[in-house]
């Protein structure tokens, strides 16, 4: 780019390839319409074939221009954000391209090829989609340095090795700042687009119906990682949403489940471990029923739930705690035992004869909740991912008519029955279960594993859970979702192959881990990670200063020896054949008892020599002039070496 | 780049007569235009890394940073220890280019690419020297006035591998060219060229000037007869001797073009010579200054025109735009 001015010509294809590339990578993330225009535009400006803007370019790409602003204001009503601002980069990028007549065009659009791979980031971190992401960049880079080849000496194949080799280069520092620049928490201005939409996971209600769809969704919702030996999997109940308030429907959060609770709990069977959660844009934190203690930046509250102060909108890393055998709540104020069994007027008229029936038979709360799973193991129910539409009062209807359900009807009708049999009751939301990922050593949960129980509250020994799912179908809880025989027909190819021990699925389980470990220390990589590593090198909670010191004191050594590795690699040197060439010359004299003088050259030595011995010289001024040519004019090349290497070699000293 | 920059740089150098080696000393670097767009666009990403706290976003700004500098070091490299050598410059006419040869030898294993020299704003020339090779360049060189041109420093520059880094650096050499007088676009008839010769001199035809011999220089000799493709196998100079000295002779005389100024002078001269040349007449050039005695030849003609270029008014002053600088 000597005159940025210059024309771009045909290497305008090249620009465009690559502008291409840039829409393709976010088109999964645009509208249709936004990755037409780009690419339209793009395609438009190969086909048109002109060397310089026109009048009618203009007033197309302005006219472009303001249609798709327009339409980005459409749709998002402003234009900051990630959505509008990464939708208005690709049009953009389109219609730059259609505009790129000089270098100077072409390096706008370079870097705006950039700018699509960090926005692509932006979207999505999984290892799947940085592959892509880097071969756009890498890509960029190629036609960046092609641009930037003035002498157009180079061919494509060692334009792209220097490419990739200042790429390499470019990774120790990349490191270093990555590791060492400061990170903050949280947004340092709010661009409005917390409130993603069309998230898959938990929601906070619960209604038949509702997680049966979550199930078929393969999506991770979290890892964890334990310091030990995992519990088993019966134990494994990930706590999230508990929901006390029922309409006859649909159960809600109370407000209870949203104040914060201090007391520490005790009780033995202590785990920590560490928790990946993708982000879900609510608050709640998964953890190992029943957590204690919260993590920085979040409350427990009183429903024992882990809730986070903001919403969690990026992979979120936490420590937690959890107690798998303890006593929660041993006295139920009268306010939360009258909202634990409180039920719409005149709901299930059936299933509260049936609650009554059991009242008179069983004097105990014990006595009813093990009749009422006595009552869901004998009677002809069924575990399913389809079942029918419930119609009248739905806990009635699933549990006299249909008796087809999956862990909402369960635990929401159980949770009913316990109510009208006057047994504080409410419904627990989460995960269950969780795969073991043993070359990771981490549990997966993904969301097929939401699951849905119950808790009673009982004299003397406080909240018990109740899985109702578990009575009707034992497998769901020991074996997991994909193990249960009569779902198994409804569920995707890969839920099954999941919990096999096919090859598939150790393939499977090392890609988790490789996502896993790139999630763990690249992803989550944050303040708390940062201050950590830090503090394995042996900087006791470093500050700004302390952090800048040492960033600037690793760039100064790295740019030292990037300094000595660059002139090092373009020092002086001798052409290496060439030189051995001469030493072989010069070893033949010497053997022949002609040895050079200490500071004579080439050309002096050749003549005295020559001059000095007749029966050799026209042999020996003739290698000595090539040689001086090819060493210290313009002969050197690998025809000349050859003939050289040829005349030393028929080269006799002692001819006379 | 400032001029007093270049005055200042060009302080600490010497001139070089006829190479120079581009140490880490003699080359500078400077962000270019392009250079400061990408550094706003790595404050873009790292602006939306830290506000969506995205380490993917991190990593590839800090990737991008790294890729900057190291094309820094690049471009810096691009120049080390590359060897200039002066190799050249043929005479031209006012107001034509004169064109500077210069052989750039690559002393290292690794390629260089994309180095442009160039004298002012001229376009300059682009080169690749291969791994331990070398390329000529020929650099233009604007020749306004005649004279002895010595042109001012040359500017051998890189921006790869990505445009982002300007290096260059400045070299000075010792070195002229001879710069002609333009021949003057109005010719004099061939007639009154031949009139200005003496009475009886007639048209003469090719190869009239027989070539007899050589002989040793003698103090007093005309200088273009001197032998000079002899001079460089004998430490003595030889002179060509011709037979034919009754040989009819054309005069182009300073005296004749009166009424017109100096340089206007020297341009018709300057034709004449060309003119006289092509028409294989024997000619001689009579100046205030001194004279060239008739002869005829390529050897002749340059060192009629040398003359016509160097010649200085009669006061003695400095002609127009010789030894600049």
């Amino acid at each position: 780019m000597n005159d940025t001015r210059e024309r771009i010509g045909v290497r305008i294809h090249w620009v465009a390839a690559i502008a291409a590339l840039g829409a393709l990578l976010l088109a999964p993330h645009m509208k249709v319409w936004i990755t037409t225009l780009a690419l339209g535009a793009i395609a438009l400006r190969v086909a048109s074939r002109t060397a310089s803007p026109t009048l009618l370019g203009r007033i197309l790409t302005w006219s472009l221009m303001v249609v798709g602003t327009g339409g980005i204001l459409f749709e998002h009503h402003t234009l900051l954000g990630r959505g509008p601002g990464v939708s208005l980069l690709v049009v953009l990028l389109g219609l730059k391209t259609l505009e790129t007549f000089t270098f100077r065009d072409a390096f706008i659009v370079i870097m705006m090829g950039y700018m699509t791979v960090g926005a692509a980031f932006l979207f999505e971190q999984d290892l799947l989609y940085v592959i892509p992401g880097a071969a756009v960049a890498v890509a960029v880079t190629i036609v960046f340095l092609r641009l930037g080849d003035t002498s157009a000496a180079l061919s494509l194949r060692e334009q792209s090795s220097y490419a990739l080799r200042l790429l390499a280069l470019s990774v120790p520092l990349a490191l270093l700042l990555f590791v060492l620049f400061p990170r903050i928490s949280g947004p340092m201005w709010s661009l409005g687009d917390a409130a993603a939409s069309g998230v898959s996971g938990l929601s906070d209600t619960m209604s038949p119906g509702r997680i049966s769809q979550l199930i078929l969704s393969n999506e991770p919702a979290f890892r964890a990682s334990f310091e030990g030996s995992p519990p088993p999997r019966e134990l494994r109940y990930w706590r999230g949403p508990v929901l006390s308030r029922y309409d006859g429907r649909t159960w809600h959060p109370s407000w209870w489940a949203s104040i914060p609770r201090h007391e520490p709990l005790a009780g033995s069977g202590r785990l920590s471990y560490d928790i990946l959660l993708e982000p879900h844009h609510k608050q709640w934190l998964l953890a190992l029923d029943i957590p204690d203690r919260a993590p920085p930046g979040a409350i427990e509250t009183q429903t024992f739930q882990l809730l986070s102060i903001k919403p969690v909108t990026e992979r979120m890393r936490y420590s937690a705690e959890s107690l798998l055998d303890t006593e929660t709540d041993p006295q139920l104020p009268q306010r939360r035992r009258r909202l634990n069994l409180a039920l719409p007027p005149g709901v299930a008229p059936r299933a509260a004869a049936l609650v009554s029936s059991w009242r008179e038979q069983y004097p105990t709360a014990r006595g009813i909740v093990a009749a009422a799973l006595r009552h869901f193991r004998e009677e002809p129910f069924t575990y399913t991912l389809t079942p029918p539409a419930l119609s009248g009062d739905p806990v009635d209807d699933f549990l006299f008519s249909t008796r087809r359900g999956f862990c909402e009807h369960f635990s929401s009708s159980f949770t009913v029955l316990m109510r009208l049999a006057g047994i504080p009751a409410r419904v627990v939301t989460g995960y269950q279960g969780g795969e073991w990922n043993p070359i990771g050593n981490y549990i997966e949960v993904r969301q097929s594993d939401a699951h849905a129980w119950s808790e009673v509250w009982l004299e003397g020994s406080g909240w018990e859970r109740i899985d109702p799912t578990a009575a009707v179908s034992p497998e769901r809880v020991e074996l997991g979702i994909g193990s249960t025989t009569s779902l198994a027909s409804d569920l995707p190819f890969l839920f099954r192959a999941r919990y096999g021990a096919g090859i598939l699925n150790r393939l499977r389980q090392g890609w988790d881990t490789i996502n896993y470990q790139w999630q763990n220390w690249i992803v989550a990589y944050g303040p708390d990670r940062q201050m950590a590593m830090l503090e394995k090198l042996g900087f006791d909670n470093p500050g700004w200063r302390e952090l800048a010191w040492l960033m600037a004191l690793g760039m100064a050594l790295l740019a030292t020896l990037l300094t000595l590795f660059h002139f090092w690699r373009i020092r002086a040197v001798e052409p290496v054949p060439l030189k051995r060439v001469y030493v072989r010359l010069v070893r033949k004299l010497t053997t022949a008892g002609m040895p050079p003088g200490s500071s004579e050259g080439a050309l002096d030595f050749g003549e005295r020599i020559a001059s000095a011995n007749p029966g050799i010289a026209a042999d020996l001024r003739g290698i000595t002039e090539r040689y001086t040519a090819m060493r210290y004019g313009s002969a050197y090349s690998e025809e000349n070496l050859k003939d050289l290497r040829q005349r030393v070699r028929r080269f006799d000293p002692n001819a006379r | 780049m400032s001029e007093r920059f270049a005055d200042w740089v060009m302080r600490r150098h010497e001139v070089a007569h006829r190479e120079i080696v581009l140490h880490r000393r003699r080359i500078y670097i400077v962000p270019t235009r392009f250079g400061f767009y990408y550094a706003a666009m790595l404050a873009v990403l790292l602006a939306s890394a830290m506000n969506y706290n995205n380490s993917m976003v991190f990593g590839l700004t800090f990737l991008l940073a790294g890729l900057g500098t190291n094309a820094m070091w690049y471009a810096h490299r691009n120049l080390l220890n590359v060897r200039v050598e002066y190799l050249g410059a043929h005479p031209v006419f006012a107001g034509e280019e004169a064109r500077f040869r210069f052989r750039l030898h690559n002393p290292s294993r690794l390629p260089r690419v994309g180095l442009t020299m160039r004298w002012r704003d001229l376009p300059g020339s682009t080169t690749y020297l291969p791994p331990s090779g070398v390329d000529d360049v020929s650099v233009p060189v604007s020749a306004p006035f005649r004279g002895r041109l010595r042109p001012d420093r040359f500017l051998l520059f890189t921006r790869f591998p990505f445009g982002l880094f300007h290096a260059w650096s400045w070299l000075e050499f010792d070195m002229t060219t001879l710069v002609y007088p333009a021949p003057s676009a109005q010719a004099p008839p061939p007639a009154a060229l031949r009139s200005t010769g003496k009475p009886d001199g007639g048209a003469s035809g090719p190869g009239q000037e027989d070539f007899s011999g050589l002989r040793e220089y003698r103090v007093g000799d005309s200088m273009r007869r001197v032998a000079w493709k002899t001079l460089a196998r004998r430490e003595a100079p030889l002179v060509k001797q011709y037979d034919g000295a009754g040989a009819p002779e054309v005069w182009l005389t300073w005296e004749d073009l009166q009424a017109l100024d100096t340089e206007t002078r020297l341009s018709r001269l300057c034709r004449m010579v060309l003119q006289a040349e092509e028409e294989h007449l024997r000619y001689g050039l009579r100046l205030p200054t001194g004279i060239v005695d008739p002869g005829a030849g390529e050897l002749h003609k340059r060192a009629c025109l040398e003359a016509l270029a160097l010649y200085r008014g009669d006061k003695g002053a400095d002609a127009p735009g010789a030894a600049r600088r």
